[in-house]
């Protein structure tokens, strides 16, 4: 984590860009929200580990319209900074489906490695059908499939 | 087997360099040095080992954002050169590192189409190749096997070919979905071909189908080159560098190449004599390339060094199904393609052609990511978005044939110094012509009628995706007179005897299919040319 980064977790700028998140990613359908997800917080910790450039995109995001509440800042910052809006949404999003809470919600246990069928690839019988059909391509003038003799093309490589 | 860079000093001499230690690289590299020429390799990137790939790890989604994005100028890793793409309406995809994008990549594994080679001829599109499908069928073949590819013959939308060297990977209950919606529609589609291993194949092992081979295959299951083709070039004497960032291709008295300036990790400058050499740094940086060599660039009588850059305009449309269809997952090499517009048709208002294929929507960060319809989904939204799209959305990817165009091109960035390099970034421009973008919302259009006859309850159609520009093509056209292209229809420099280009560079017209099975083909076929000493240059 930058300094930088440390200093906006912490103290009032961490409280603005918690109340950020909160109305970027509420609770809802049975999960929490942003904040109690760890963004900010652990999660977002990893994310800035990943990607320390973030940490200004986070700076620009709490130092935006103070004045206004979270609520209203928002989609405030959709309408006049939207490149902002969509950065900032990318950063706590990446971090708070890394929240293991989150994934249990959602039903969301990472890519797994799965073993290839061993009874086929699926719609073999469509397959035939389309086989049969006409060709498709287009034929230009001077179209030649043996032009080149195989065994100008070299020796396959066995590594 | 994975390659370690050698610590030896600095190579001085070599039979041939090649600039670049990608996918044209090194193939070119793996046959040259199997016939006994002493190659150099020299690569700007590092050598990234697996174990870093992010495929495995929760945060799989979350590196792509970041250190693992595909684009440069997300990355910014020292390697990676500025690219001002502001002016482009698609945004350049590549990977500096050793194996180059196909450690990215997709491996979906296509052919152009024979038509592809005669545009100007049967349409009156851009211009014909020197060479013909016929000419690059046999070296296609070879690539095939070397690549290890998936996939099934048979298919009607291209020339009879031979059978892949493996079976289809599974099309999933998706793919089976829509193949059957097809099916009725009376609409083409196949089993994806992807250079992806089915089954145990040269010390590869088959997919799991995590679809994490855009952050890298950590299974060793797709064909990046830094696993097929590098291996055997090293053992067969090739040398690889890397760090190595090449700042000036050197040329004689009588214009012949020479060899190349480089630049190692610590900014040392070094003279690399060669007989040839061979630029394979993809269709910007070899570009980048040429036109900062020597006081008024290189190869570049035609003008054309750096213009018709071909991009592929580019969409995706998302099917959305009422119930789990382990959707998240699969090959992200593609499940099934389809051809049914692939080529054009001016008279029924086609005038390019376009290629689909079918996907996984991969985890929530994809879900929440997509660009909806009105931006991103904030606030409760977001929960709903997700819900409905974890485990349930397909994805058509459509790639339209774009016409080359002299004022889309790639220029020196003179405003954009690079640090520890002499070369500067890059400015790009691009233009998407309107009928390519007539033919996107055809093609969308129809994609949604695909999605629908396969009984999805929601489809969502982009205007376009311009973050996806994988396809860097055209920059340095072959062509059989110099004064209208930049290398011969073997991919040595009309002006400079023993300067080859073996990278997408040399494209003359796009086709809509992924190229890199033709980049490889292409680049084959030059080897096997210098080689064959033919051209006697």
């Amino acid at each position: 984590m930058t300094d930088s980064t440390h200093t906006i977790e912490r103290g009032i700028a961490g409280t603005r860009l918690a109340a950020l998140a909160a109305v970027m990613i509420p609770a809802g359908r049975g999960l929490p929200d942003a904040p109690a997800a760890g963004v900010p917080g652990a999660m977002l910790d990893r994310i800035l580990a990943l990607r320390p450039e973030a940490g200004a995109i986070l700076a620009d995001a709490v130092a935006f319209r103070t004045e206004l509440s979270p609520e209203d800042a928002v989609p405030a910052m959709a309408r006049e900074e939207p490149a902002l809006l969509s950065a900032l949404f990318e950063v706590l999003a990446a971090a708070y489906y890394l929240a293991p809470a989150v994934r249990a919600g959602i039903g969301y246990s990472g890519q797994q490695a799965l073993a290839l069928p061993r009874g086929g690839f699926g719609a073999e019988d469509l397959v035939l059908e389309m086989m049969e059909s006409p060709n498709r391509f287009r034929v230009p003038p001077d179209f030649v499939v043996s032009g080149v003799r195989q065994s100008d093309t070299g020796q396959s490589h066995e590594s | 087997m994975r390659v370690t860079p050698d610590a030896l000093p600095p190579p001085r001499e070599a039979d041939v360099v090649i600039v670049g230690a990608g996918l044209s690289g090194t193939v070119m590299a793996a046959e040259l040095a199997a016939a006994g020429k002493r190659v150099v390799l020299l690569e700007r990137g590092r050598q990234w080992d697996p174990q870093d790939y992010r495929g495995p790890h929760d945060d799989w989604e979350a590196a792509a954002t970041g250190p693992w994005n595909p684009s440069p100028n997300r990355r910014k890793l020292p390697e990676d050169y500025p690219i001002d793409d502001s002016g482009a309406e698609m945004k350049p995809l590549l990977f500096n590192g050793v194996g180059g994008s196909t450690v990215l990549y997709g491996a979906h594994w296509m052919r152009l189409l024979p038509s592809d080679f005669r545009r100007r001829t049967l349409d009156g599109v851009g211009d014909d190749w020197p060479i013909g499908y016929g000419e690059l069928a046999p070296f296609y073949d070879r690539v095939d096997r070397d690549f290890g590819v998936s996939g099934i013959a048979g298919d009607p939308a291209f020339p009879a070919r031979p059978d892949y060297p493996m079976p289809p990977l599974p099309i999933g209950e998706i793919g089976e979905t829509v193949a059957a919606a097809h099916a009725r529609l009376g609409w083409h589609w196949w089993p994806g071909s992807n250079a992806i291993a089915s089954r145990p194949w040269r010390g590869r092992r088959p997919c799991v189908l995590r679809s994490a081979c855009g952050e890298g295959c950590s299974e060793g299951a797709k064909a990046s080159v830094d696993r097929t083709h590098l291996p055997a070039a090293v053992a067969a004497g090739a040398r690889l560098v890397t760090g190595a960032r090449v700042v000036q291709i050197e040329t004689d008295a009588s214009g012949r190449a020479s060899g190349v300036v480089w630049r190692d990790a610590t900014g040392v400058r070094h003279r690399l004599r060669a007989a040839k050499v061979v630029l394979a740094a993809n269709a910007l940086g070899s570009a980048r390339l040429l036109l900062g060599s020597g006081a008024a660039g290189l190869a570049n009588r035609s003008g054309l060094v750096g213009r018709r850059l071909m991009m592929h305009p580019f969409t995706r449309v998302a099917g959305l199904f009422d119930r789990p269809m382990g959707a998240s997952q699969g090959a992200w090499g593609q499940a099934l393609y389809s051809m049914e517009f692939a080529e054009a048709d001016p008279a029924s208002g086609r005038p390019h052609g376009a290629k689909w294929n079918l996907g996984p929507s991969g985890g929530p960060l994809h879900a929440a990511l997509f660009p909806w319809p009105g931006g991103p989904p904030i606030g409760a939204e977001l929960h709903e978005r997700v819900a409905v799209w974890l485990d349930r959305a397909a994805l058509w990817g459509i790639t339209v044939d774009d016409p080359p165009d002299p004022e889309n091109r790639v220029q020196l960035d003179a405003g954009a110094p690079v640090e520890g390099d002499d070369l500067p970034g890059l400015r790009l421009t691009y233009r998407i012509p309107a009928d390519c973008r007539e033919v996107l919302a055809f093609n969308a259009a129809r994609a949604r009628e695909s999605f629908e006859a396969a009984g999805a309850v929601e489809t969502i159609a982009l205007p376009l995706a311009e973050d996806y520009g994988w396809h860097l093509l055209g920059t340095c056209r072959m062509g059989d007179d110099p004064e209208t292209s930049v290398v011969d229809r073997w991919g040595e420099a009309h002006d400079h005897p023993g300067l080859f280009i073996a990278d997408s560079s040399v494209f003359v017209t796009g086709g809509s299919v992924n190229p890199a099975a033709t980049v490889a083909a292409l680049s084959l076929r030059t080897a096997v040319q210098i080689l064959s000493g033919r051209n006697g240059r």
